[in-house]
């Protein structure tokens, strides 16, 4: 994920096969939309 | 300072859980020595107490440990977890307000080392103004705390709003000294003391406000995240937090970066 997070441009997260969220690498990483997302980025499942 | 606020916990790593709670414990009750300080200082220049005074200035080794070791932890728990997302901004915002914390501390010490100066004691008048402007600060360097210690962004607005109420009686204690000052010049130095007081309450009112501000940014207003999908885009998942939610041994659950060639140029 810190690879993910280094290398690219856009970032999107799936979960169980649907996509949760899309966006810049820089917002997705600080400000999340979805909860999913961020409890997936700060550790708190996955 | 109870349990720690769901805010900060909830990660798989229990160590980070608790590194984070351990510092905004920490944080607390720095904010509690603080606001000692800040009760201690006014009640020293409103009842002329010396010892009270060199009590504060004692207490400034206390407040300054407090804050090498919260810097310390800071350093440690970014290198160690790279914390990102609401993480990040939690391990800012408590980094910023013990900054401010110890900013309102050196305050509260100006106000103790006024009466250690001994240049004369402040006019019945002034000790009230000082003393009414000084539960107002304190009260709103409390409340900044509480917004703190339960990460509750509406406390933190709450303060933000409250903090106009001070800075009106700050400006009125203000007029009050100066025609005070005017009608008896001889006491022109005490006069101008006291303006540096109510001035260091002020301050304080306005450290509180930065605390609570910062409290805010960690939990947003108006970007509450969505747990049911957002824009309906996750279809049939099952709800994050309950266990059994948990992404199955296949690992479906992934971030998928993308660096298309387009973009890379």
């Amino acid at each position: 994920m810190q690879q993910a997070a280094r290398v690219s441009q856009r970032t999107a997260y799936f979960h169980l096969g649907s996509l949760v969220e899309v966006g810049d690498t820089d917002r997705v990483f600080t400000n999340p939309r979805h909860k999913l997302t961020e409890d997936y980025i700060t550790g708190r499942f996955g | 300072m109870s349990s720690p606020p769901p805010v900060l916990e909830g990660h798989i790593s229990k160590a980070f859980d608790g590194a984070l709670a351990g510092l905004h414990i920490r944080a607390l009750e720095m904010g509690g020595l603080v606001l000692d300080q800040v009760r201690e200082a006014a009640r020293a220049y409103t009842e002329w107490d010396m010892h009270a005074a060199a009590r504060v200035i004692d207490r400034a080794s206390m407040v300054s440990a407090y804050e090498a070791s919260i810097d310390h932890d800071q350093f440690t728990l970014i290198a160690r977890r790279q914390p990102v997302s609401r993480d990040l901004r939690a391990i800012f915002a408590l980094a910023k307000s013990v900054a401010e914390l110890q900013r309102a501390e050196a305050e509260a010490r100006k106000i103790a080392r006024t009466v250690l100066q001994q240049n004369g004691r402040p006019a019945r008048a002034t000790s009230v103004d000082v003393r009414h402007l000084a539960q107002l600060a304190t009260s709103l360097l409390r409340l900044a705390l509480e917004a703190l210690d339960r990460i509750d962004g509406a406390i933190a607005r709450q303060v933000i709003e409250r903090d106009d109420e001070l800075d009106g009686e700050y400006a009125a204690g203000l007029r009050r000294l100066l025609t005070h000052a005017m009608e008896d010049p001889r006491h022109l130095d005490v006069a101008m003391e006291a303006a540096f007081v109510l001035k260091s309450l002020e301050a304080i009112g306005e450290h509180a406000r930065i605390i609570a501000r910062q409290v805010a940014s960690i939990v947003p207003e108006g970007e509450q995240r969505s747990a049911e999908g957002g824009s309906g885009s996750l279809g049939d998942a099952p709800p994050p937090d309950t266990p059994s939610s948990s992404p199955s041994p296949t690992g479906s659950a992934s971030p998928a970066a993308s660096a298309s060639p387009d973009e890379t140029h």
